[in-house]
């Protein structure tokens, strides 16, 4: 049973080794950096009022959740450009 | 997810999210570092588990120890009876009281709940000594969670973000890919390059749930929109 498993999926497995291989180093890093930096804009695209507390009042950018989440994807990619 | 459902409102949910987002960056680093430091300390170290406890030992003063180790302790029970409770719940109210004893009074739910919490505790301590067979704690801790990330994670997300997703497409996604996890682990030694590949096996298993839950929603009844319109992601919310 395992070998027959191990047959079916050795293949598979071999050709998806192969593609990752071809994902160099800063490949990886761009196709990271950019999946963050596409997520904070799509972060800054939702509503206001979706994301204060009650909608009102004056609006102040600290209080705003979305400023809140775009700085922790901006220090995600700070991070990982850091360390890479 | 259960602590956020005791938050007294959703914008408290959201912020505490971020909150816990900002924590968990600093997380490899606070993980990451200290390994470092002992393998270039301690170069003569076996195990790679070794090298935390080492540094405690060596490196803090006696009185600091204790305070870290209490802390180290807390934080191990604290973690350890969040995982209990949770088990024992799930195994009491969704398992003993919809399919064994429909009628159990709360009492008796109560006493069944600390009687699975003791044989939990028995399990864990009889299946311990498997970390052995890993290449380290966090290893085992890593394999054996991935083992049900990939597959909670697609369930989670389909229904979240689709609104054709329903209970017998979860199910049937969970349960495929528990086993797609579970037989990828059977025979990862033969089909992966990587010495532990457990974000391997959580990525397949996530892939192979969604395109399950995904064939069986779509074969079987959809859900009536009034029912899951307040549980879909929306940006209006």
């Amino acid at each position: 049973m395992k070998e027959m498993i191990i047959s079916i999926l050795k293949p598979v497995a071999e050709f998806c080794f192969e593609l990752v291989n071809k994902v160099t180093p800063d490949m990886a890093l761009i196709i990271y950096v950019v999946l963050m930096a596409l997520l904070a804009l799509w972060v800054m695209t939702l509503k206001q009022e979706g994301v204060r507390e009650d909608g009102g009042g004056r609006y102040r950018f600290w209080q705003d959740l979305r400023t809140g989440a775009v700085v922790i994807l901006l220090l995600q990619i700070i991070i990982y450009l850091i360390f890479r | 997810m259960q602590r956020c459902l005791g938050a007294s409102s959703q914008h408290e949910v959201k912020k505490s999210v971020i909150f816990g987002a900002s924590l968990k960056i600093i997380f490899p680093i606070l993980m990451v570092v200290p390994g470092i430091i002992g393998f270039i300390l301690y170069p003569k170290l076996k195990s790679g588990d070794d090298v935390y406890a080492t540094m405690l030992c060596n490196l803090l003063p006696k009185g600091v120890f204790g305070i870290v180790f209490t802390g180290f302790l807390a934080a191990f029970m604290s973690t350890v009876d969040s995982y209990l409770n949770s088990a024992a719940t799930l195994w009491t109210m969704d398992i003993y009281k919809r399919y064994i004893k429909k009628e159990a009074t709360p009492r008796h739910l109560m006493v069944v709940g600390k009687i699975l919490t003791v044989i939990f505790i028995v399990l864990a301590a009889y299946l311990a000594p498997m970390t052995t067979k890993f290449s380290g704690i966090f290893n085992a801790l890593q394999t054996l969670l991935s083992i049900f990330q990939g597959p909670t994670l697609a369930i989670l997300l389909l229904g979240m973000v689709w609104k054709r997703a329903n209970s017998p497409g979860a199910i049937a996604g969970l349960v495929v890919g528990v086993l797609t996890s579970s037989t990828l682990f059977w025979v990862q030694a033969d089909i992966f390059q990587a010495g532990d590949p457990y974000l391997y096996i959580a990525w397949w298993s996530f892939l192979m749930a969604v395109v399950v839950t995904v064939v069986v929603s779509l074969c079987t009844r959809a859900q009536l929109e009034e029912k899951i319109k307040n549980l879909m992601f929306s940006k209006e919310s």
